[in-house]
C-alpha cells in the first residue's frame, strides 16, 4: 500500500531517518537519543506523552531489588542507569528511603533478607544510594510511627522517585528542540510500504483537528508499550506480549515519611511510598486480556492493595485515597508460572531480519528505570542500519532544565510567587523556572492550589511545550490531581488555556467536560469516606452553574 | 414552661427552622458544628432552581418567547419529581395548585429577607421574574432570588458592563470571561453590548491568593480605601454609565456598606459577580448574617457536635452534644429538628465502607429509593460524571410532616423528630440547584410541625 489519499500531504519533502510511533518513555527516550546523534526524527503520540504505562508506573528510578533473585542483570542495568538519570535530570529526581518491616510470620526471616540487601548494597553506589541499615522495632517506629506493633525488626534501603510523565515530556521536548518533529494526539492510521514491501513511514491522523498526513521515514520504530502487539500486527510483523495490569492508589497527601514495604495476601511485595505531593500504594500484577484503551480499576484490586498495606501500616484506611491509576506493563511474552517472576527485560526486534518486514522495528518490554539504556540500545541498532556512527550522548547531556541548579527562594522573591509554587516549578522545569516566569508580563496567578500550578506555567506548557488539551495538563504539570481533583482549578485552568490556545467557548466547555469526566474515572473506584463530601463540592462547582447539564451544553 | 425545640445544624435549613420557631414563640436552641454547604454558596437562592430539558435547558431555550419564570419551574419540579422534598411539602397535587405553592414560597422568602436585612445582607428577587446574573467565569445564571452585592448585577436591566479584574487574584483572564459572557448573552437572546475590561492593581500588602481572604481584608476601612482609590483612577477606562462588575471580594461583614460607598464614589451602578465554587465569599456572608439574625431572634446558639438523642416513652427527650472542649452537654427537648445536611455538612457520612446517618443511624435511601445505609457509597455511583448518580440524591426518607421514616413500613421514627434541608432524600441539589430553596422551605415546615409536636408532648 503506497500513495496517499488526497488529503494526506507529507510533513516534509525529505523522508525522516526514523519515525517513532508512541510517546511513552521508550519512544520519547529513543527520539531524544537519535536527535542527539543528529538523526532526523519524527515522534507521534496518540494521546499525551507518557499517558499509557509510563504514567501508571510507580514513578521510580529504582534499582530493581525485586528482580535481583531472578534477573540480576535487570538490577544492574537499572542501578547504573539510575545514576545517569540523576545526573541529567537532577531536578526531576527525589530520594525515597524505604523501610522494610519484618514480621514473625514472614516466610523469609530477617537474616536471609539481610543477605539479599547486602548483595543489593553492592549496586547502590551506581545510583548514589546509601547501604541498608537494620533497625529494632522501636527504632523503626521512631522513624515511622504508623508501623504495625507486630514487627520484629526492619531494614532501610534507598531508592529514587521521579515524575514519570514529566520525564517523558522532557525527553520529547528535548528531541523537538534538537530538530525532531514531535506531535501529541496524533495516531497511527496505517503503515506505508513501498513496492518491495519495505515500511517507509506511516499515515497518521491528528485526533483534534482530524487532519491526516503522511510521514515518510527510512526506518519506523514501534514503541507503543502495551499496544506493541496491535501496532506490530498492523505492519504484518506480530510481536507477542504478556500484558500485566497494575494499579496504584494515590493518597490526597503524604501518609508516611518513608516508603513502607507491604506484602499482599498472596505474598507479593508491594509498598506505600511518598511521591511528590502525595503518597502512592501499589502495585498489583494481573494478566490482562481487556481493552487497553478503557482500563478500569476494580473493587477487588483496591481491596487487595489496602489489605496488603494495612498489615504494615494499620491506620492506612484512615487516609483519603484521592484517585487511582491503572496501567498495563508491556511484559515480553512467556509462559511463566507467576507474573512477578517474568523478566522485566526488554527486546529490540528488527522485523526485516525477524519477519521479512524491512524498515520496521519494535522496542518492547523494559521498565522505567532502565529507559535510557534501552533507548541507547535501540538507537545503536537503528543508527547502524542508517549508517549514522555518532555515539550515544544521553548519559551526560542534561535534559531540559537539568543543566543548572535553581534557588527556589530566589525565584520566589524575584517573581513574587509563593515558595511552594517556586519549589514545584523548579521541580518540574529545573533551571527553566526563572525564564518561564519572566516570559509572563502579568504577575503569575495560582491556578491549582493543591500542586500548586501557576497560570504562567500553563502558558509555558502551551507556547514552549506544545500542550494541546486541558486533560494533558494533569500529566504535564500535575494539574487537578491533588486533594480536590480539579474542583478548584478546572474552570480556571480552562480559561487560561482557552486564552493561550484561542479556544471558542464551545471548545472550552468540551475541554472542561472531558477533564471532569477523566477525573471522575480516576476517582469513582476509590470513592469512600470523607472523599464523598469532597465530591459533593466538586459537583456543586461544575454543575452549579448549569443545573441539569447535559454533556453538549456543559 | 414553654415548649423547647432543639435544632441540629446551622446551615440555612437549621437557621430557617430556628427563626420560624422563634416566630412561633417556641424556645429554640440551635446546635451546630462547623459551617457546611450553606457557607459554600455562590450568592443566589434558587428556590425553583433548574428543571430538566431535552437538548437545551428548558429554562433557557424558551426565554426569548415565553419566559419560564420561577413559579413555572417550581410547578415543573413538583410535577416531575415525586420524591423531591417540594412534592412532599406541597403535596403531589401541587401541579394543579402551583399558584398556592408559589405563594407559600414567597411568604417564607419574605420572612428570611426581613430577618437578614438588619444584618447587612439583602435578599432580592421574585418568583415571577428571572434575573440574569454573571458569575466569575462569565457564565450567565438565570435565577429567582439573589443575596447582597450581586443583586444589582441584573444583565436584563443594565446591559453595559465594565468587567473589573484585580491583578494577581486567581480568576479567569478578563478576555476569556468576557468572550464567554458574550456567547452566553447571545444564547439567551440578549442584545449584544460590548463589555469593557478594567484591571485594578491593588497594593501588595493585600492578600490576593484567594477571593475569600481578600474579602475579609476589605472589611478594614483603610484597605477598602485603597481599592476605592484604584477604582476611582480607572473611571476613564470604564467609561460613563456602565455597570461595574467586581469579583465577589468587596468585604465580608461590610460588603453592603462598601458597595454603597463605591456607587457614590464612581457615580455608577456597582455589583459583584456571583462566585465560582469553591470561592464562596457570598456563602460565608450568608452564614455570618444568619448567625446574627438567630442571635437577634433570641435563639440560643451552641457550638458542638451532636452525638446522640435520648428517648423515653416513644419520644425523643433530649439532645446530647460535645462542646468545644469535648464535654458532653445535655439539652432537654420536646421536639428535635435534624438539619445536618448531607456529606459536606456531616448529616451523612461513609465510614468503613458503609454509608450512615451518624447521630441516630436513620435509614438512608438513595435517588432510586433504595436503602444505601450499611453499603459503600461507591455502590450508588455511575460511570460518567454527568450521569444521574443515585448517591447524590441520598438522604433520610420522611413523611408529609417531614418526620424521618423507617425503611420498612415508612412510619415515623418518632412523633417529635423532624428533618429539613439537604438531609432529606429524593433530590440532587447540584443538578437541580434547589439546595437552598429546599433548606428554606423545609426548615420552616419542619419547624411548624416541630412546634406543634412540642406543644402537645403527650399527643401520639
Amino acid at each position: 500500500m503506497s500513495g496517499a489519499s488526497p488529503r494526506t500531504a507529507p510533513v516534509s519533502s525529505d523522508p525522516f531517518d526514523v519515525l517513532v510511533v508512541g510517546g511513552g518513555i521508550n519512544g520519547a527516550g529513543v527520539a531524544r537519543d537519535l536527535a542527539l546523534r543528529g538523526a532526523r526524527v519524527a515522534l507521534v503520540e496518540k494521546r499525551e506523552f507518557g499517558s499509557g504505562t509510563s504514567w501508571a508506573s510507580s514513578g521510580m528510578i529504582h534499582g530493581g531489588l525485586r528482580y535481583l533473585q531472578h534477573d540480576p542483570e535487570v538490577t544492574l542495568h537499572s542501578c547504573v542507569d539510575s545514576g545517569h538519570i540523576q545526573r541529567i535530570a537532577p531536578h526531576l529526581v527525589f530520594r525515597i528511603p524505604f523501610l522494610m518491616p519484618i514480621f514473625p510470620d514472614d516466610p523469609i526471616g530477617a537474616e536471609i533478607v539481610e543477605v539479599g540487601l547486602e548483595m543489593y548494597d553492592r549496586y547502590q553506589p551506581f545510583k548514589g544510594g546509601r547501604p541498608h541499615t537494620r533497625l529494632s522495632p522501636a527504632q523503626a517506629r521512631r522513624l515511622e510511627p504508623g508501623l504495625s506493633d507486630a514487627i520484629e525488626g526492619a531494614f532501610t534501603l534507598d531508592e529514587w522517585g521521579i515524575d514519570a510523565a514529566r520525564l517523558c515530556a522532557a525527553n520529547a521536548l528535548d528531541a523537538a528542540e534538537r530538530g525532531a518533529f514531535v506531535r501529541t494526539h496524533t495516531e497511527l492510521v496505517a503503515f506505508v510500504k513501498d513496492a518491495s514491501g519495505r515500511v517507509c513511514g506511516a499515515r497518521v491522523r491528528d485526533r483534534i483537528t482530524g487532519e491526516e498526513r503522511r510521514i515518510e521515514a527510512r526506518e519506523t520504530l514501534n514503541t507503543t508499550g502495551p499496544w506493541v502487539a496491535r501496532v506490530s500486527e498492523m505492519a504484518g510483523a506480530p510481536v507477542r506480549l504478556r500484558p500485566g495490569k497494575g494499579i496504584h492508589l494515590v493518597f490526597e497527601r503524604r501518609v508516611s515519611d518513608l516508603a513502607v514495604y507491604a506484602k499482599g495476601i498472596d505474598g507479593r511485595d508491594m509498598f506505600t511510598f511518598p511521591h511528590e505531593q502525595n503518597s502512592m500504594a501499589g502495585t498489583t500484577d494481573d494478566d490482562f486480556y481487556g481493552d487497553l484503551d478503557h482500563m478500569e480499576v476494580t473493587e477487588d484490586e483496591v481491596a487487595y492493595v489496602l489489605q496488603a498495606m494495612e498489615r504494615s501500616l494499620p491506620g492506612i484506611r484512615e487516609h483519603r485515597v484521592a484517585h487511582a491509576i491503572a496501567g498495563v506493563r508491556p511484559t515480553l511474552y512467556g509462559f511463566g508460572s507467576y507474573e512477578d517472576e517474568l523478566s522485566r527485560d526488554y527486546a529490540v526486534f528488527d522485523h526485516g531480519e525477524r519477519d521479512g518486514v524491512p524498515g520496521f522495528w519494535t522496542l518492547a518490554g523494559g521498565k522505567l528505570a532502565a529507559y535510557r539504556l534501552m533507548a541507547e540500545d535501540a538507537s545503536d541498532r537503528l543508527c547502524a542500519a542508517l549508517g549514522i556512527d555518532a555515539p550515544c550522548r544521553t548519559h551526560d547531556t542534561p535534559l531540559p532544565g537539568g543543566d543548572a541548579p535553581i534557588d527556589p527562594r530566589e525565584v520566589s522573591r524575584r517573581f513574587g510567587v509563593g515558595l511552594p509554587a517556586a519549589l514545584r516549578l523548579g521541580f518540574r522545569h529545573g533551571a527553566r523556572a526563572a525564564s518561564l516566569l519572566s516570559a509572563s508580563e502579568a504577575p503569575a496567578r495560582t491556578v491549582c492550589l493543591c500542586e500548586p500550578v501557576l497560570d504562567a506555567e500553563l502558558r509555558h506548557a502551551v507556547y514552549a511545550e506544545g500542550l494541546r488539551t486541558l486533560e494533558d495538563a494533569c500529566l504535564r504539570v500535575r494539574l487537578g490531581i491533588g486533594a480536590c481533583q480539579g474542583a478548584g482549578c478546572g474552570a480556571r485552568a480552562t480559561a487560561v488555556l482557552a486564552e493561550a490556545l484561542d479556544w471558542p467557548a464551545e471548545r472550552a466547555g468540551a475541554e472542561l467536560a472531558g477533564f471532569v469526566d477523566a477525573r471522575w474515572h480516576a476517582i469513582a473506584p476509590v470513592l469512600a469516606g470523607d472523599h464523598v463530601a469532597a465530591l459533593e463540592l466538586h459537583r456543586a462547582a461544575f454543575l452549579g452553574a448549569r443545573g441539569f447539564a447535559s454533556a453538549e451544553e456543559f | 414552661m414553654s415548649a423547647r425545640v432543639v435544632v441540629v445544624g446551622g446551615g440555612l435549613a437549621g437557621a430557617s427552622a430556628a427563626l420560624e420557631l422563634a416566630r412561633e414563640g417556641v424556645e429554640a436552641t440551635l446546635v451546630r458544628a462547623e459551617p457546611g454547604a450553606t457557607a459554600l454558596g455562590w450568592g443566589t437562592l434558587d428556590v425553583a432552581g433548574a428543571v430538566p430539558g431535552s437538548r437545551r435547558l428548558r429554562w433557557r431555550a424558551p426565554l426569548r418567547e415565553a419566559p419560564l419564570v420561577g413559579a413555572d419551574r417550581l410547578a415543573i419540579l413538583i410535577g416531575t419529581f415525586a420524591s423531591h422534598p417540594y412534592a412532599r411539602v406541597f403535596g403531589r397535587d401541587a401541579r394543579s395548585e402551583a399558584g398556592a405553592a408559589a405563594e407559600r414560597v414567597k411568604e417564607v422568602v419574605a420572612a428570611l429577607a426581613a430577618a437578614l436585612a438588619p444584618h447587612g445582607l439583602a435578599l432580592e428577587g421574585s418568583l415571577d421574574e428571572n434575573r440574569l446574573l454573571a458569575d466569575a467565569h462569565g457564565i450567565v445564571r438565570v435565577t429567582d432570588f439573589v443575596f447582597g452585592a450581586a443583586a444589582g448585577g441584573n444583565l436584563a436591566e443594565v446591559p453595559e458592563i465594565a468587567w473589573v479584574s484585580l491583578a494577581g487574584l486567581p480568576a479567569d483572564p478578563a478576555r476569556v470571561a468576557l468572550r464567554r459572557l458574550a456567547a452566553e448573552r447571545a444564547a439567551l437572546g440578549l442584545t449584544p453590548v460590548p463589555a469593557r475590561s478594567v484591571e485594578l492593581r491593588l497594593p501588595g500588602a493585600l492578600p490576593l491568593d484567594s477571593p475569600a481572604r481578600l474579602a475579609a481584608a476589605l472589611d478594614r476601612p483603610e484597605a477598602f480605601a485603597e481599592l476605592a482609590r484604584a477604582a476611582d483612577a480607572a473611571r476613564p477606562e470604564a467609561g460613563a454609565g456602565r455597570l461595574w462588575l467586581f469579583p465577589p471580594v468587596l468585604g465580608l461583614d461590610r460588603a453592603a456598606a462598601n458597595l454603597a460607598a463605591l456607587r457614590e464614589r464612581l457615580g455608577a451602578p456597582v455589583a459583584e459577580t456571583l462566585a465560582a465554587v469553591p470561592d464562596a465569599t457570598p456563602g460565608y456572608r450568608l452564614h455570618r448574617a444568619l448567625e446574627a439574625a438567630l442571635a437577634a431572634a433570641g435563639v440560643a446558639l451552641r457550638r458542638g457536635r451532636v452525638t446522640r438523642l435520648e428517648s423515653g416513652g416513644g419520644r425523643f427527650r433530649a439532645v446530647v452534644f460535645e462542646d468545644e472542649v469535648g464535654e458532653p452537654v445535655r439539652l432537654d427537648a420536646d421536639a428535635v429538628v435534624l438539619a445536618t445536611g448531607r456529606f459536606i455538612g456531616g448529616g451523612l457520612r461513609e465510614r468503613g465502607g458503609a454509608v450512615e446517618e451518624p447521630i441516630l443511624g436513620l435509614p438512608v435511601v438513595d435517588g432510586r429509593g433504595e436503602r444505601v445505609d450499611g453499603r459503600p457509597a461507591r455502590a450508588s455511583v455511575r460511570r460518567r460524571y454527568l450521569d444521574l448518580h443515585p448517591l447524590f440524591a441520598a438522604g433520610v426518607s420522611s413523611d408529609a410532616r417531614l418526620r424521618p421514616t423507617t425503611g420498612a413500613d415508612a412510619s415515623p421514627v418518632a412523633p417529635n423528630l423532624f428533618a429539613a434541608g439537604d438531609l432529606l432524600a429524593g433530590f440532587d441539589p447540584a443538578r437541580d440547584r434547589t439546595g437552598l430553596g429546599v433548606a428554606l422551605v423545609t426548615g420552616v415546615v419542619a419547624a411548624r410541625h416541630a412546634a406543634d409536636a412540642a406543644r402537645e408532648p403527650d399527643a401520639p
